[in-house]
């Protein structure tokens, strides 16, 4: 299990846990992250982490990516 | 279900939510605010065989958790006003994500509910082919498809909502019976009925007892507390607390997530079911990442970020000043008809130096201001303004702002009064205030007829260069004061920044020249009418008393400034004329420039003229930079109280940027004067 801020472009990765309060979890629910959900790293160059949840681009600030825990596929 | 004549649109950001509310309201709309709370609310009269429908526009959310300010709104609309029907607008082309709030909003179970597909060629061009027809069926429910800004599909919704606000269902009754409504896993339905049974009449006739059970299992703060008020609720909440104990043994994790993935398992599976992807057509979203590999890259982004801006800056100055010389002449031209040809004299007097001096001088730079709102429409509409936000992220953080904060910071290159309601869209208050507080320091277009003037009369060679400076000069100051009234205000954690990024795409001419056209609209009416009445008065105190010269130091806008122009000498402009300009330019910036062309009775060319007589290059980029930050306009102020709901900031705001205008005018003049 690792941050998902240190993945690179083009992994697989499903999501594990989500640090944060009540609010940002539900937030990030909202926006279709929940631990079990895949994702696909876009982008990830040091600045925003750019994933394809469910088929959309969505950014995530590397503040919030560190706080995603997510594990590799493969 | 409630029987009244209201239809609310819902939707996410980005699903097209207004183009369908034109679409059905046309120019029957009113804007407003919701009660208590300063987001815009949107209503408009749908009239239907006779009937007449309010057609209510929803702030556009991705949820109804009621976690920033829109959501709330959203949510306690449905459950107060309990609209007849609710037509959930989705983006076709990523139904997953758009699926989430229309299954919330069943679940709220307070409306029926239609679901309204727009953008369905946008979904086509990306290979997806909807049965839209089946997956209807399935849902138990009607589905309109439309590309709602081609009014394609109008029609038919308008009929499914006739349909349904007459009571007969969506005309296809015999398919009406809910083949697959969305159910939790076993245990927690038999939860949820449990809690349900025990929520008390009262209550569920505000809240549906289904929907606060569902809550009260996600552990939602909100319902808990009003839970814990009721003379039950200590039962109901140990109920709850049990319960979800029980659950989670039997899960093995918590059921906040296991919901949430019951949800997203549901969507899934009837995507999956209902549209078919074509292979062919990722080439956009595979070209739109290859951009942002560049975009967004952690060293070319930011120098990316400034040379766009720059460009951009670049093109209003250049090109919209090609056209400013047109305006100038064609004023300067009329100007001098009516001074030769006009009786009595000071009617003359009025309309040249009055009328066409000061209205006139503000209307010469239109076009830099069609050019800047057209470089900001383009940035919106490409797609780039999102990118932005995340480029800035990390500079934004490293000063305690929230990357989101730089939408409305950019957008306060137009006019900082739309830019500070757009802070709504941030969740937390702190982030809120301080991105209001700042605001006005991000150079809006009604400067920059003043910098256009005085860089242009000054610094002929440099002067796109020197107007950059004075734009960027404010971005420092936001940052460095976000900085300190973070520091001051608020401490503490700053929300996560979490945001869609729509695929980049090449903007319609047609709507970004509308838009462009739209806002630039609002600059004209103001010129005719707070910048033509503050000129009108700036005229009046220049020809009084009778008998004085016109605006001379004699007349009562003369001693005015004379006033206060001894407080101005130390930042090199202590002219009262540049006092006097200073005062009136709190109605409306534009107005500085409008009052120097009253005074000195000359626009364009000929206002710089004298500019350049009058000031020095050092001094007036003191004058340049006073203007940039002293004092908030007046509709800006009223903004600041309206949306921080206190005088107290907006207080606050006057005094720091009267304070720190003046410093830093008087700093630059002082110790430039050491080098020039």
């Amino acid at each position: 299990m690792c941050p998902l801020s240190m993945c690179a472009p083009g992994e697989r990765v499903v999501i594990q846990r989500i640090a944060g309060g009540w609010g940002v979890r539900r937030r990030m629910v909202d926006m279709g992250f929940y631990p079990g959900e895949r994702l696909v790293v876009v982008n990830s160059s040091g600045g925003p982490v750019i994933v394809d949840v469910k088929g959309t681009r969505v950014g995530i600030g590397r503040n919030m990516a560190s706080k995603i825990f997510v594990t590799i596929e493969r | 279900m409630t029987t009244n004549r209201i239809i609310a649109l819902a939707g996410n950001p980005n699903s097209g939510k207004t183009t369908i509310f034109n679409a059905l309201t046309g120019s029957n709309q009113r804007v407003g605010n919701w009660p208590g709370v300063t987001v815009e609310k949107k209503e408009g009269v749908l009239r239907l065989e006779g009937m007449d429908y309010t057609v209510v526009d929803l702030p556009g959310t991705y949820g109804l958790s009621a976690r920033s300010i829109d959501e709330r709104v959203a949510r306690d609309f449905l459950v107060r006003n309990r609209p007849s029907l609710v037509a959930v607008i989705l983006d076709a082309s990523n139904l997953e994500r758009n699926m989430y709030l229309a299954l919330q909003i069943m679940e709220l179970g307070v409306s029926n509910v239609i679901l309204v597909f727009n953008m369905m060629d946008v979904a086509r061009s990306r290979g997806l082919d909807i049965d839209v027809k089946a997956m209807g069926i399935f849902l138990g429910l009607p589905i309109i498809p439309t590309i709602g800004n081609r009014r394609e599909g109008i029609e038919d919704l308008k009929r499914v909502i006739s349909l349904y606000m007459r009571g007969r269902g969506d005309g296809n009754d015999d398919k009406l019976i809910r083949k697959a409504p969305f159910k939790y896993r076993q245990e927690l339905e038999d939860a949820i009925r449990q809690v349900g049974a025990m929520i008390p009449k009262d209550l569920a006739k505000k809240y549906p007892a289904r929907w606060v059970a569902i809550r009260l299992m996600e552990d939602d703060g909100e319902y808990r507390h009003i839970v814990e008020g009721l003379a039950s609720g200590k039962e109901i909440l140990s109920k709850v607390e049990s319960l979800r104990q029980h659950i989670e043994g039997i899960l093995g994790y918590d059921v906040e997530t296991a919901m949430a993935e019951m949800r997203y398992g549901y969507i899934n599976g009837v995507v999956r079911e209902f549209v078919k992807k074509k292979p062919s057509v990722a080439d956009r979203l595979s070209m739109s990442d290859r951009i942002d590999t560049v975009v967004t890259n952690k060293y070319l982004g930011l120098p990316i970020f400034f040379l766009i801006m720059w460009i951009a800056f670049m093109l209003t100055f250049d090109l919209g000043g090609l056209f400013s010389t047109y305006i100038d002449s064609f004023f300067t031209f009329l100007g001098n008809i009516t001074a030769v040809h006009m009786r009595p004299e000071w009617l003359a007097s009025f309309v040249t130096d009055g009328v066409i001096g000061g209205v006139g001088a503000v209307l010469v730079f239109l076009p830099n201001i069609f050019m800047l709102f057209l470089m900001l429409s383009i940035l919106e509409e490409s797609g780039y303004m999102a990118r932005g936000a995340f480029v800035m992220d990390r500079l934004m953080h490293a000063m305690g702002l929230h990357g989101k904060s730089f939408i409305p910071l950019v957008l306060g290159f137009g006019c900082n009064v739309p830019a500070i309601m757009a802070t709504r869209t941030l969740e937390n208050r702190k982030d809120r205030i301080i991105t209001i507080l700042v605001n006005p320091l991000m150079s809006c277009s009604a400067r920059l007829p003043v910098y256009v003037l005085f860089a242009g009369a000054l610094f002929r060679a440099h002067q796109g260069t020197v107007i950059f400076s004075i734009y960027l000069l404010g971005v420092i100051l936001a940052i460095l004061l976000a900085r300190i009234f973070k520091s001051m205000f608020f401490k503490g954690e700053t929300t996560p920044l979490v945001m869609e990024l729509p695929p980049y795409h090449i903007p319609e001419a047609k709507g970004v020249f509308l838009s462009a056209w739209q806002r630039s609209g609002l600059f004209v009416r103001k010129a005719g009418t707070i910048i033509f009445a503050a000129v009108i008065l700036v005229w009046l105190m220049a020809s009084l008393p009778a008998g004085v010269g016109y605006g001379s130091e004699h007349s009562l806008i003369g001693r005015l400034g004379s006033i206060m122009a001894p407080v101005l000498s130390p930042a090199g402009f202590g002219y009262w004329q540049a006092a006097v300009a200073l005062f009136f330019g709190i109605l409306a910036k534009e107005v500085v420039v409008g009052t120097l062309g009253t005074l000195y009775h000359t626009t364009g060319s000929g206002l710089s003229a004298v500019i350049a007589t009058h000031f020095t290059p050092l001094s007036g980029y003191a004058f340049m930079v006073m203007t940039l930050v002293y004092i908030p306009c007046i509709a800006t102020i009223a903004v600041i109280k309206r949306e921080t709901n206190s005088w107290a900031w907006a207080g606050f705001a006057v005094a720091y940027s009267l304070v720190l205008g003046w410093s830093l005018a008087v700093m630059i003049f002082q110790v430039g004067r050491m080098f020039v």
